[in-house]
This record gives C-alpha cells, sequence and structure tokens, in this order.
C-alpha cells in the first residue's frame, strides 16, 4: 500500500492521499525485524487479509481497508538505442560516488564485480542466465534483496535497449518463487514485462538519448534513483547501467 | 394559502450543477410548491417570473437567488433554512482525509493558489467558458496540463492558449473537452477501464467515448484518452492540441496504436495531422466521423484485430418477446412489421448524432438537424420537422437544390442534438439532464408521422447516476401513447456506476431495442422504416498493426510534460460532481473554490493574463520589492528635504482639491497654514485654501507618504529612508501621537504647539542622532516586529522601543540639553505608533523599486485623501485609479460613533501594499482585539490576503503560521477574478474638520478601482505571440 508521493512500485495499492495527508506508519503494525517498514510484515502475527479487490488489516487505529477501484500503468522504460555518451556519463556518476560493485558489496557483501560481470553476459546465453539468476536471486538482506534489485534493473535495461533476456526471465521466473522473498518476487515479475519504478524509465530514458540531454540532467536522473530505498535504488542503478553497456558492445561488436 | 421567500444573497456562488440538485431536493420537501435555487443571471430571472415570484431589485449574476413557495410558514422557513445548509457544504482544502497535522486551511480560490497549496497537476476546468481563460492560464503559468471541460470559450482564447502550451511543453485540452483518460482515471463523461496498450485523441467527446466502450467490450485495455476540444482540428486552431497529444502518447512507452476520433477536420489540418502522425513511431489510425469513412463501430473492429484480439458480437438487447436470438440480425419493429415513417433521433452525443445521421441519410435520404450535414438541411431544435427536400433524390455528397420550407406536415426525418450550445444555455447537459429530451421524446411519439425514436443513452462518470429510471417509463409510455419503436443505443463500460447490464435490462423492459454500438443501433432504425434486413456491416480494415519491437524511430516534437508518467492529480475548478467522480476512482483530487470575478472584467483579463510580459515583470517587480531595504539615513526639514516652498503643501491619497477635500483634510491643511505662520488663523486658512491661494500636491508624488491626512508643510521635520544598493530615498514626517493630533484633522493651539515643538527640538535632535549613530535599519526592525505582535500599521509599538532603544544613547549623547532629551525620550516611547512613519517610507521605498515595469500587474500604491481611495499599479506607471472611499468599521473611541468618522484616509495603506498591516494580521493578534475580531480571525485575513498576491515576504514571517511569510504583491487580475479585496487596518478620524480621532477599524478599497486599474493594463497590453495562421 503506498501514498501517493511514494516511490511506485509497480505491485503498489496506491492511495489518493501523500504521506502528509494520511501517514502510513500511523496504520502499521509494528514488526520487530522491519521497524521502519510501513506495513506489518508475513511474520508478525497480524491477522493480514488480501483479495475480493481490497486489502485489509487491524491496525493500533482500528481496522483498515484499502479497497482497489481502478488500475494504474506502471512506468515502462522508453524503447531505445544506448547513447555511448550518456552511458559513460552515468558510469561517471555511479563511480563518483564510489558505486561500483565492490563499493556496493560493502553494503551487500554478496554483490561484487563478478557477479555483475556474470550478469552481463547473461544476454541470450542460457547457461549464463541460469548462473547469474542462480546467484543474485535473494541475495542481501531486506524484503527486497540487493541481488534482486540488480536483477530488476538489467531486466529494465534489457527492455529498453533491446537486449535478448528471454532466457534471464525464464530463469527468474522458475526460481524467484523459492529463491526470494514475495515482494520481491513480485517486483521481478512485473521487471519481466518491462515495468518498473518511474526513477528507473526516468534513467533509460536519458541513456537512450530519446532526448538531448546534458550530463547535468543525466546526474539528476542517476541521483534520483540511487536515493529510493536503502540500497534498491543504487542496485537498480548498476543493474540498468549493466544492461546498457551489454547493449552498448553488443552494437559496437556488430559494426566491428 | 401560501408563503414566499424570495432572496438575492451576495457574495454567494455555487455551480449550476449544485444549485441544481439542491432546487431539487428543495422542492421534494414537504409543503414546498416551487422553489427556485439559482445564479441570477437573465436566463434565470425570467424563469423567476415565469414561477409568479416577483425578481428582487438590483439582482446580478453574482447573486445567488433562491426563491421558495410552500404552503405554510413552517414549511417556508424549514425549506430556506434547508437551503441553506445545503448550500453551506464548502470544500475543504486537499483531500477528505488531510485533517492531520495543522490547522485546516481555506480551500484556494484558484487554481494558482491550489497549485500553490498542493503542488502541480493537471487543471480540470468547468467554470462557465467566458470565465476559463484565467483558471487555465494559471494552470499553464505553474506548468500544468489543461482539461477544459467548459464550452463557449471564445475561439481566440483558445488558441492562445494552445499557442502557450505548445510553447511550454503542456497541453490543453479542450475547451468543450469532454472526455479524457489520465493515469487510469476517467475524467468528464468517462469511464474507469482496464489499463492497456490502446492511446486515444478524441477531438469528440461522445465518439470517443464510443470507441472507449466498444474497446472495453473487446477486452483491449486503454493507455490514456486525451481530449482536445471539438475545434481543435478546425482550420483556426490547427490541430495543434492534436500534435500535443499524439506527441505525448508517442513518447509513452505504454501505448502500442493510436486511434484518433473526431468528426472530419479541416482538410489542411487533415493532412498535417496525417504527416504528423506518420512521422511517429507508434502506428496511429483515424476514425472519422464522416461520410465515406468506416463508422466508429469499425474503426475499433479495426483496432481490435490490429492488437491480435478477436472481435466480439457487440452486445444488443432486444425487447421481449424478442424475435431473434442475441447475436443474430435485428429484429422488426414492435408490432412485428416494418414501419414505414420518419426517423426521429433525440440525442445526448453530438458525434453519436452526426454518426447516425451519416448511416441514416445514405439509407433514408436527408436528416434534418440543428447540427445537419449539410448546412442546407439547418433546422432549428425548436422548430417543427419539414418534409423532405421534394427536388431530387438527395445524394449524400451533392447540394439539395429547394430545401422546402419548415411546415406543418411534419414528414421528413430529423435528428436533434440536444448537447448543442444552443439547447445547453443555461441547463446541464442532456447526459446529466435529460428532461428536454423527455419531453420531446413523448411530443415526437405523439406525432403520427413518426414510427422509429432513435436515441442515445451514455453512461460513466459525469452521466446522469440512473437515465434508465428516468427513459424506461418515457419510452414505455411513448410506444404506448404512440406506438413509434423506440431504439436506443447505449454507450457504457462493464464497471461504469450506473450498471451498464442494468440500465439496457430496464431500457429493454421498457420496450427498447438497445445496443452497444451505435452504428448498429442507427441501421437497426433504418431497416426498421425501410423494412430491410441489412446486417449491420462492419466497415473496411486498413492495414495497421500495433508497435512492437524496438523502434527507434523519430519521435516527432518534445513530449507533453509528465501528463502521462505521473500518478494523476486534479485541481478541479467549476462542477464539483466532475471532482467527485474523480475522488471516487481514487484520484488525488484538489477542489478550487471558486466563484465568478468582479462584475465585466473577464474580457479585460484576457489581454493582461495573456501578455506575454506579464510572467517576466511580476516576478521582475516581486524581485525588487523584496530586494529593497530601507535605512534611517537622515531627518531633515521638508524645505531642504523636497524643496517643499511656503504655500505648498503635500498630501495623503490621489490628488484632490481643496473643494472636494474631506474635513479632516482641511482641518490638516488649516493647521499647517497657520503652523508655516501664512495665516493667522483655521478660519483665514481656509478662505485662503477657497480661493486657491495653496499648491496641493499629493505626497506620494513627491517620493513621501504620510498617515491620515498626510499633510507635509515647509518646516516640518522628515525622516529619510534610504536604499543602500540603490540609493533612492523616501521621506515621511514624524509621528505626533494619537488623539487631538494634526494628521486627524485637529488644529486647536495645543497641536500646534507640539509641531513647533516637534519641528523646533525633535526634528534637531533625531537629525543629530541619526548622524551620530550612524544608519538605522528600518528593514531589520520591520522583520522582528512583525515577530513581536506588531503588523507596523495599527500596532508599532515593539518598532518604536527599538528604535528608541537604537537611538537614545546618541541622542544623550548629542550635546543638546538633557531636558530636551528626556522630553523626546517619553514622547517617543509613550507614543506606540511613533514607529509607524518610518514603517510607512520602508514600505514606499520597496514598492517604489517595483514602479514602472510594463506589464505587470502589481499595485504599487494604495492611497486615500478622505474622498477618494486610489491604487497605482507597476505596469500603469503613474496614473491613479480611484473612487469613492469607503468608511472604515470597528471601534470608537469616548462617545463617537459610527456618524462622527470621516471615509477611509491616509497613505497608510502603503503597509497592506507591502504586506504589513491588515496583510500581517496574523502577526498581531492583539490588534484584532482592537479592531473587533478575535485571533483565528486575524489569522484568516492573513491567509486570505495569500489569494490576491503573488510573493510571500522572506523577511516578514509569522510565527502563527509556522513562520510563513507573509502575502505581498498584490496583483490587480487575482483581485478581479477573486472578489477578495485587500484588507486594511486604519484609524479613523472624525469627518468634521478639527475634530482627531475617532476610532480605529478595518477598511477595504472600493471595488471598483481594479476592474479601472485592469481596463488601463488590457489597454496597455502586448498581444500574446500567437502564430497567426491564415485560414480564413
Amino acid at each position: 500500500v503506498l501514498a501517493h508521493d511514494a516511490v511506485r512500485l509497480p505491485c503498489g495499492l496506491m492511495l489518493p492521499t501523500t504521506s502528509a495527508e494520511l501517514p502510513l506508519s500511523s496504520l502499521a503494525v509494528p514488526s520487530l525485524d522491519e521497524p521502519s517498514l510501513a506495513l506489518p510484515s508475513p511474520d508478525t502475527s497480524a491477522e493480514f487479509l488480501v483479495g475480493d479487490g481490497a486489502v485489509s488489516w487491524t491496525s493500533p487505529a482500528g481496522p483498515v481497508v484499502v479497497r482497489a477501484v481502478r488500475e494504474w500503468a506502471p512506468a515502462r522504460p522508453g524503447r531505445g538505442e544506448v547513447a555511448a555518451s550518456a552511458l559513460a556519463a552515468a558510469r561517471t556518476r555511479l563511480n563518483g560516488a564510489g558505486l561500483n560493485g565492490a563499493a556496493l558489496a560493502g553494503a551487500d557483501p554478496g554483490i561484487d564485480s563478478q557477479l555483475l560481470a556474470g550478469l552481463a553476459a547473461a544476454a541470450g546465453d542460457r547457461e549464463a542466465s541460469v548462473a547469474a539468476a542462480a546467484c543474485l536471486l535473494g541475495n542481501g538482506p531486506g524484503l527486497t534483496p540487493s541481488g534482486d534489485d540488480v536483477l530488476a534493473g538489467f531486466l529494465a535495461g534489457a527492455a529498453a535497449f533491446g537486449l535478448d533476456a528471454s532466457e534471464l526471465r525464464e530463469a527468474i521466473a522458475v526460481l524467484a518463487p523459492a529463491g526470494t522473498t514475495a515482494l520481491s518476487a513480485a517486483l521481478l515479475w512485473h521487471a519481466a514485462r518491462g515495468e518498473c519504478i518511474d526513477e528507473v524509465a526516468a534513467v533509460a530514458a536519458v541513456l537512450s538519448g530519446h532526448r538531448r540531454i546534458g550530463a547535468e540532467q543525466i546526474g539528476r536522473a542517476v541521483s534520483r534513483l540511487r536515493s529510493v530505498g536503502h540500497t534498491s535504488g543504487a542496485a537498480l542503478a548498476l543493474g540498468l547501467v549493466t544492461a546498457a553497456e551489454s547493449a552498448l558492445l553488443a552494437t559496437t561488436g556488430r559494426a566491428a | 394559502m401560501s408563503a414566499e421567500h424570495v432572496e438575492a444573497r451576495a457574495g454567494a456562488y455555487a455551480d449550476s450543477v449544485t444549485l441544481m440538485r439542491v432546487s431539487a431536493d428543495v422542492q421534494r420537501a414537504d409543503g414546498v410548491q416551487a422553489a427556485l435555487i439559482a445564479m441570477a443571471t437573465e436566463l434565470n430571472l425570467d424563469l423567476l417570473q415565469a414561477m409568479g415570484f416577483a425578481a428582487p431589485p438590483d439582482a446580478g449574476p453574482n447573486h445567488l437567488l433562491i426563491a421558495v413557495r410552500a404552503s405554510d410558514d413552517t414549511a417556508l422557513s424549514n425549506a430556506v433554512a434547508a437551503v441553506s445548509t445545503a448550500l453551506s457544504a464548502r470544500p475543504a482544502a486537499g483531500h477528505s482525509f488531510a485533517n492531520h497535522g495543522a490547522e485546516q486551511a481555506p480551500a484556494p480560490r484558484t487554481t494558482a493558489a491550489a497549485v500553490r497549496a498542493s503542488g502541480p497537476g493537471l487543471a480540470l476546468i468547468s467554470v462557465p467558458g467566458r470565465y476559463a481563460f484565467g483558471e487555465a492560464m494559471d494552470a499553464l503559468d505553474a506548468g500544468c496540463d489543461v482539461m477544459i471541460f467548459s464550452d463557449n470559450m471564445p475561439v481566440e482564447q483558445e488558441i492562445m492558449l494552445k499557442e502557450i502550451a505548445t510553447q511550454r511543453d503542456l497541453i490543453v485540452m479542450g475547451p468543450d473537452c469532454g472526455t479524457a483518460i489520465v493515469g487510469g482515471v476517467g475524467l468528464g463523461f468517462s469511464h474507469t477501464l482496464a489499463a492497456g496498450p490502446v492511446g486515444l485523441v478524441a477531438a469528440s467527446g461522445t465518439g470517443a467515448q464510443q470507441v472507449l466502450c466498444l474497446l472495453d467490450c473487446a477486452g483491449a485495455g486503454v493507455s490514456a484518452a486525451l481530449g482536445v476540444g471539438g475545434r481543435d482540428l478546425s482550420a483556426a486552431v490547427g490541430g495543434r492540441s492534436a500534435r500535443a497529444a499524439l506527441a505525448a502518447l508517442d513518447a509513452d512507452p505504454g501505448t502500442e496504436l493510436i486511434i484518433v476520433v473526431s468528426k472530419p477536420p479541416a482538410a489542411d489540418v487533415a493532412t498535417e495531422l496525417r504527416e504528423f502522425a506518420a512521422g511517429l513511431a507508434t502506428p496511429v489510425q483515424f476514425a472519422l466521423v464522416a461520410p465515406g469513412e468506416p463508422d466508429l463501430t469499425a474503426a475499433t473492429e479495426t483496432a481490435v484485430r490490429a492488437l491480435g484480439l478477436a472481435v466480439p458480437p457487440w452486445p444488443r438487447w432486444l425487447p421481449q418477446p424478442a424475435p431473434e436470438s442475441l447475436a443474430d440480425g435485428p429484429g422488426r419493429g414492435d408490432r412485428g412489421t416494418p414501419a414505414a415513417g420518419a426517423l426521429r433521433g433525440l440525442f445526448a452525443g453530438g458525434t453519436l448524432c452526426d454518426e447516425a445521421m451519416v448511416i441514416a441519410s445514405d439509407r433514408l435520404g436527408p436528416i434534418w438537424s440543428n447540427i445537419p450535414l449539410r448546412p442546407e438541411l439547418r433546422l432549428s431544435p425548436r422548430a417543427p420537422v419539414p418534409a423532405a427536400p421534394v427536388v431530387g433524390t438527395p445524394v449524400v455528397g451533392t447540394p439539395v437544390v429547394g430545401a422546402t420550407v419548415p411546415g406543418p406536415t411534419a414528414t421528413g426525418h430529423a435528428m436533434i442534438d440536444f448537447g448543442d450550445d444552443e439547447l445547453t444555455a443555461g441547463r446541464a447537459h442532456p447526459m446529466i439532464d435529460q428532461s428536454l429530451r423527455l419531453e420531446r421524446l413523448a411530443a415526437e411519439a405523439a406525432d403520427p408521422a413518426v414510427s422509429v425514436v432513435l436515441l442515445d443513452v451514455v453512461l460513466g462518470h459525469g452521466a446522469h447516476p440512473d437515465p434508465a429510471a428516468e427513459l424506461g417509463p418515457a419510452i414505455a409510455a411513448a410506444r404506448a401513447s404512440g406506438g413509434v419503436a423506440v431504439v436506443v443505443s447505449l454507450i457504457g463500460a462493464t464497471s461504469d456506476p450506473q450498471g451498464r447490464d442494468r440500465q439496457a435490462a430496464a431500457l429493454q423492459a421498457a420496450g427498447a431495442h438497445v445496443f452497444a454500438s451505435n452504428a448498429a443501433a442507427a441501421r437497426f432504425a433504418c431497416d426498421l422504416i425501410e423494412g430491410g434486413n441489412d446486417h449491420p456491416a462492419s466497415g473496411g480494415s486498413r492495414g495497421v498493426s500495433p508497435r512492437g519491437g524496438v523502434s527507434g524511430g523519430s519521435r516527432g516534437v518534445s513530449p507533453v510534460g509528465d501528463l502521462l508518467r505521473r500518478e494523476p492529480h486534479i485541481i478541479s475548478s467549476g462542477l464539483r460532481l466532475l471532482a467527485e467522480a474523480a475522488e471516487r476512482q481514487a484520484a488525488r483530487v484538489t477542489q478550487v473554490d471558486w466563484a465568478p470575478p468582479m462584475a465585466g472584467v473577464e474580457y479585460d483579463l484576457v489581454p493582461v493574463l495573456s501578455d506575454p510580459r506579464r510572467n517576466a515583470a511580476n516576478a521582475l517587480a516581486a524581485a525588487r520589492m523584496l530586494a529593497a531595504r530601507a535605512l534611517l539615513v537622515d531627518v531633515v526639514p521638508a524645505r531642504t528635504a523636497l524643496d517643499l516652498q511656503p504655500g505648498e503643501f503635500l498630501h495623503a491619497g490621489p490628488p484632490v482639491s481643496w473643494d472636494r477635500a474631506a474635513g479632516p483634510l482641511r482641518g490638516a491643511l488649516m493647521g499647517a497654514a497657520v503652523f508655516e505662520g501664512i495665516a493667522d488663523s483655521p478660519e483665514a486658512a481656509a478662505e485662503f485654501a477657497g480661493r486657491g491661494a495653496f499648491a496641493l500636491a499629493p505626497c506620494h508624488s513627491r517620493r513621501a507618504v504620510g498617515p491620515m491626512a498626510g499633510v507635509i508643510s515647509p518646516s516640518m521635520w522628515l525622516f529619510v529612508l534610504e536604499d543602500p544598493a540603490t540609493g533612492q530615498r523616501t521621506y515621511c514626517s514624524l509621528n505626533e501621537g494619537l488623539g487631538k493630533v494634526l494628521r486627524y484633522g485637529a488644529f486647536s493651539p495645543d497641536v500646534l504647539d507640539r509641531l513647533t515643538w516637534m519641528s523646533r527640538v525633535l526634528g534637531p535632535l533625531l537629525a543629530a542622532a541619526v548622524r551620530k549613530h550612524g544608519p538605522v535599519d528600518v528593514t531589520a526592525i520591520l522583520a522582528q516586529m512583525v515577530q513581536m505582535g506588531d503588523e507596523a500599521h495599527n500596532r508599532n509599538r515593539s518598532g518604536t522601543l527599538m528604535l528608541l532603544r537604537d537611538l537614545l544613547p546618541s541622542m544623550v549623547e548629542s550635546g543638546i540639553a538633557s531636558g530636551d532629551v528626556a522630553r523626546a525620550a517619553a514622547f517617543i516611547g509613550g507614543n506606540d505608533h511613533f514607529f509607524l512613519n518610518l514603517a510607512m517610507p520602508a514600505c514606499k521605498l520597496a514598492l517604489d523599486a517595483a514602479r514602472d515595469i510594463p506589464g505587470s500587474t502589481m499595485v504599487v500604491a494604495m492611497a486615500r485623501n478622505g474622498t477618494d481611495f486610489g491604487i497605482q499599479v507597476s505596469g500603469t506607471g503613474q496614473e491613479w485609479f480611484t473612487a469613492p472611499a469607503l468608511t472604515p468599521q470597528g471601534l470608537f473611541l469616548g462617545g463617537y460613533g459610527p456618524d462622527d468618522a470621516s471615509p477611509d484616509i491616509g497613505d497608510s495603506a502603503i503597509t497592506e501594499t507591502a504586506g504589513l498591516g491588515g496583510f500581517a494580521m496574523a502577526a498581531a493578534p492583539a490588534i484584532a482585539a482592537l479592531v473587533g475580531g478575535t485571533a483565528a480571525d486575524a489569522i484568516a485575513t492573513t491567509r486570505r490576503m495569500y489569494e490576491i498576491t503573488m510573493a510571500e515576504h522572506p523577511l516578514y514571517r509569522v510565527p502563527a503560521l509556522e513562520f510563513r511569510g507573509t502575502p505581498v504583491g498584490i496583483d490587480v487580475t487575482l483581485v478581479a477574478r477573486t472578489g477578495i479585496l485587500p484588507q486594511i487596518n486604519t484609524g479613523m478620524a472624525g469627518k468634521v474638520a478639527g475634530t482627531g480621532q475617532v476610532g480605529a477599524g478595518l477598511v477595504t478599497p472600493p471595488p471598483e478601482v481594479f476592474p479601472a486599474a485592469l481596463r488601463a493594463l488590457a489597454k496597455a497590453a502586448r498581444p500574446s505571440e500567437t502564430k497567426s495562421e491564415e485560414c480564413h
């Protein structure tokens, strides 16, 4: 359940109110594991019903029912070819922030440059895809482990830049239900359909150079994505940039 | 016996749909015989008289008429009370959940204020068309896309808005845009549909609804539907919004196929639009309602196939017992036989009417209409239908010669669009109010020449909550009385609030033949008349395939803002019904509490608001005003500072001659003349003045200001304030204290003695102190005062003490006799208003910096002379816009009362003009009590002023408003649009010369000065930079 001003997770049920108008935390059930989480996590004993077009639970303030009244379409990255200069600017931005495979490993010990290199090789390759999915899925702490975010970023990038990720999608579809949290699996399902949060679509758009965009704007888009979640935004950015680099390599490889 | 209540309530406004609901509710109340609750437009006043009520005198379009006739007094008073209750339900700011934290702010009065309060969004405008321009400009100025639901907006305004939107990468949907879907939210007359790959560009509302509902039926989802307004594809408007909408949909990765739904565009526009569409990466299919084009159903079928979906059998519901099964061909007429006779179409949707006419004229020959396919078939919607044209057999596409004159033998085919402007003036759209159609249905049924009546019923958000409940009985009655067959096209989606299938069942039970496809309904009606057996044909399909795979194709113009990427936030001005419909779809909605502008300003608003210089000019004016700093640099006599000569007097307010001067001003001039020694007595001074011996000029004309009468004569000492950045200076006299003083028009010997002491002792002492101390930062003191309970007009206590704190050491060290210093210190410290005469020139310094910026609508002076109230505006130079000053309301000293007070006087309203005084009322709750209000009134007053100002003062921050800056920079256009007048705190002078102060209170400018200023701004406006298109 998302406030109107929240990051629009594709699987979210969005409210017309902003977090200032109706703080979701006021309706949350306290959870030991995730004190910062706005909603009850599955391991609390709170009764928590999803179905019949509604989500309902009992908050300290009383029963809460959120009823779905319409569908909203999650963001999808526009399709285009990677602009090498834009990609370089984005990569510089990530490196400049000390953000690369090694740095992320500081926060999430499971993710390193080698894993990212493996992912980069996954396009159109069944074995590499299964290996990358197996290594990254569920890798990291929290409800959306960083490994999953990297995969989701990569899938969004693949959809945006025309990279063949069918093998990877298939591997994730098989492995995700048992390999990671339910929330993360749902987000990967959306990612496989080319659906992502707005912040990912915005970076994909600047990378494909649909519009002539300066380095400053690229920087802004990357920063906005990085500020999503604790490490999620950074991991999504890494996955997306990895896909962009693979796509660019494939194009220049063909040209050569 | 019956009792009547007729009232024209000023300052009350509610939209027409709300008023109709209230009227209907009251009419149903016990004992009520007749009721009319409506705005007092000419139309409604006529209606009132027709209902047997006497029209109240002076009622105008800004008055709310409440007229009730009831069986007795009790029923009457109950009904009137119920009206008041129903109308007092005002919208609150933000969402209904939004009750957390801070106190509820009042609902915004303009779209600009709404954006400021709750962030950008899509402005949904449904105020009456002639007022829509201002709201639309607000939205474009704030970087928001616009949907104008209103009709009757002049085409020049539409072109201007669309041109400006194009320059700013925004889209204007409409005017007369009835339908849109954005982010899954159906706006206007619309539907909630599943998300999917089809994007619509709609120059036709009901046409788009038909396509959307058929897509829904076929299981094809919709990414967005962008209405552009019925005139967008005309030669004059040139498809500006259609191009923006196409570009936006093309840039939307969720859109794989675009359908353009329109009546036939102008030829050049069509060519240009097709070229534009061809350059897009997303395939575009045109669905045009015109002879020779596939009908909307056929066009939808083509789209459905292109998406790889199967075309379903379009639903139909035939009366029981149905001669054929559901998906088979059409049935027979009601009596089991085809009925030759006339076909009458009674439509709510213009495009549905068009489509039916295209189909029927192909089969049955010419169709008369109020929106005819060819001009010669034009029929007044209220005239009887003439026989068919007699010369030749008309063929579609060829002119008909010799169309017959309407006659009593009404045998021709006709279709009426009840949604046409001619039939909607003063009433709601027929999709909401079916009464005209119901009347006409009964009349047609009674006409023996008529055999088939064709109706459309449009469901969805915004439409009548249960049309079949009204139409069903009417259809049954029509069939019973005349034996006509009734054919209905039912435009609805499965999730519509009315329940499409329930509506269909009710209409079917009434004996109607019901079709989900308007084209199928029209063909069926023709079948009945011809006795033919044609099956509804599908139109030819064109090879269109949805976008798939990677397409790095060129994407034309840059796409419209974030309309399709953001979760929608709807900023609605006008019909509450539309905002409620969006709220029911869980859209974030901010409702503007809109009311009509001041009478007659709407035409002057357009050139002023569209003046391309305005935004930059106002930004510059505000920046200069807010950047100004005021230092007290010197104290000198007026003869030195202003080169004022004996016999010259400055006074407050706009120019005025002695013979028109008010009592307090005359009294002050008489006293000043004696003080200067040019008259022996006040009486002698009055005689000189009457002979024209004195030269009078406004203080403002000499960069000075004066409180109350504001009289400055050569011997009076003046504060000199300077802006260190610009070197600009302003001047003001020294404050004499309260009670019997010259500025309140008193001239008794003690008044003159005090003036003499002030020029002999106080002035030189202050001059010495300032020179010794160095400049005193008046702006800094003002900023502190606002946080210490002063508003710097009627309360200056902390400012006065801070000034004394700063200057006292230098006064003591000045070398002037300690007795004089002591008396001066006691005089200053004992006069709470001493600082007013520093606050005023500091405000003038800031406002003078904002003067003379062409195109700026900011008020730079408000001043009164006791006779006239005048304002000056940045964009109109030195011109004063004046009207007779009002008399303040408030508290009186001693035995004085309202009859003793002079009309409003003084330059001190310069404080309000600069964001202090009444505008900072929330900072000074103590003054609210003095002027008869509560602390809550004080806060509400300041909040109200944000509606008419363009900035918030970065230095004057109000603790009670969480340190929000005071509202500053009065915008003439906002005052004219909202009717909210600047609130001024003021002292009151006795109206008889020589009296002095009689009280203090609240006052506003006379409203007329703002329309007058607006007129001058309109004359000086530069035309909007619209590319003229030679298409006439």
